[in-house]
């Protein structure tokens, strides 16, 4: 598996006791991993979107934004060269395109079950 | 969409159920790379909440339904479809997200069945229909007098890595549903490639749906079908209701 131990070493943050270890001390937490100098230093840069190309699952990942306080939506920013600003624009636009499709219960109608 | 989530429970409380079949994904939190199933099914009589990083959501242990479980993997292994059990199971977000909006203090025993939609090789959109026909097939040879609904649990359109992350296509999630609604064997034609392509890669859960469609009757009736697209992902619930049959004698 491609980034095998990169997954390995992200999804082991489930477990409180390696949250705080990585925390302390993320070096020490990395060196006990057979992670290359390259996954190390993705790590280090949080480079979100570098660490999924070297085969990183965002499943895995997500736990280590989770340990140090990075959102899904910050990462995502970032994977997509935005600012959250500029991401934020983006959502907003979107939603609005989309609110058409929308198909949500009447209200008045007095649609009712069971 | 939280009065959708609100219909929706009031039918399902509604129906006195003893069991929810949930085809759900594990996102690395159950299942790990040691050995990732492509197919399982949680037999315990109950499931801890998963850590996913945050600590465990505060909710209680979630019921399981042994007989249940242990009849479905006993009929499905049967058939043909060689399911791994987890005897021992943790649940994470892909049950925890839908359950409350369901569900009301865990009132109905949940039968966990994961699909891999995360780690290569994944199982195809129309094998996921096969083990869900299966799965069907197994909750009929079940006692008769039992009350069993399916769920398919997982998000429609969205992208959450890459250069577009956040990019959501509401027209396909509209297909989607009315495809899955009104002609679901077409969805067999689709491949994982095509749905990653139509709704953004992490949508391959809708195989989920595929699978909850192919267990339920052909000529069940759509009772509701909502949808709302929302920041990074498309949101639809729906509720499918088996046509009534008169009784046995």
């Amino acid at each position: 598996m491609k980034g095998l131990w990169l997954n390995q070493a992200l999804n082991d943050l489930r477990h409180a006791t390696n949250r705080e270890a990585y925390l302390e001390d993320c070096e020490a937490y990395l060196n006990r991993y057979p992670l290359t100098d390259v996954e190390k230093q993705l790590i280090r840069d949080g480079d979100w979107g570098g660490i999924i190309d070297a085969g990183a699952s965002v499943y895995t990942l997500t736990k280590i934004g989770a340990t140090i306080g990075v959102s899904l939506l910050e990462m995502g920013a970032q994977m997509r060269g935005q600012s959250m600003e500029e991401f934020n624009d983006f959502l907003r636009d979107q939603n609005q395109r989309a609110t058409s499709f929308a198909l949500v219960p009447d209200r008045n109608g007095g649609r009712s079950c069971g | 969409m939280f009065d959708a989530f609100d219909e929706a429970k009031r039918w399902l409380l509604s129906l006195d159920l003893d069991a929810l079949v949930c085809v759900y994904n594990d996102h690395v939190d159950q299942y790990s790379l040691e050995s990732w199933p492509q197919f399982a099914i949680g037999v315990g009589d109950q499931f801890d909440i998963a850590d996913e990083g945050w600590a465990p959501r505060p909710f209680p242990a979630v019921p399981g339904h042994p007989p249940l479980a242990s009849h479905i993997a006993e009929q499905l292994v049967a058939s043909g479809v060689d399911i791994a059990v987890s005897y021992r199971q943790v649940v994470d977000h892909g049950i925890l997200s839908p359950l409350p909006v369901i569900d009301e203090n865990w009132a109905v025993p949940v039968v966990p069945i994961a699909v891999n939609v995360v780690f290569d090789p994944r199982p195809s959109p129309s094998r996921c229909w096969q083990v869900g026909q299966a799965i069907g097939t197994a909750i009929h040879s079940f006692d008769a007098g039992a009350r069993i609904a399916v769920i398919g649990t997982g998000g429609l359109s969205h992208q959450i890595t890459g250069p577009n992350f956040g990019q959501i296509c509401p027209e396909w999630d509209r297909e989607f549903m009315r495809l899955i609604a009104d002609s679901p064997e077409t969805l067999l034609d689709y491949t994982l490639d095509d749905f990653a392509r139509l709704g953004g890669e992490h949508s391959v859960e809708v195989v989920q749906w595929m699978a909850m469609r192919a267990a339920i009757s052909r000529d069940s009736s759509v009772r509701f079908a909502y949808y709302y697209p929302f920041q990074i992902m498309g949101y639809g619930i729906m509720g499918f209701e088996l046509p009534h049959r008169p009784a046995a004698s």
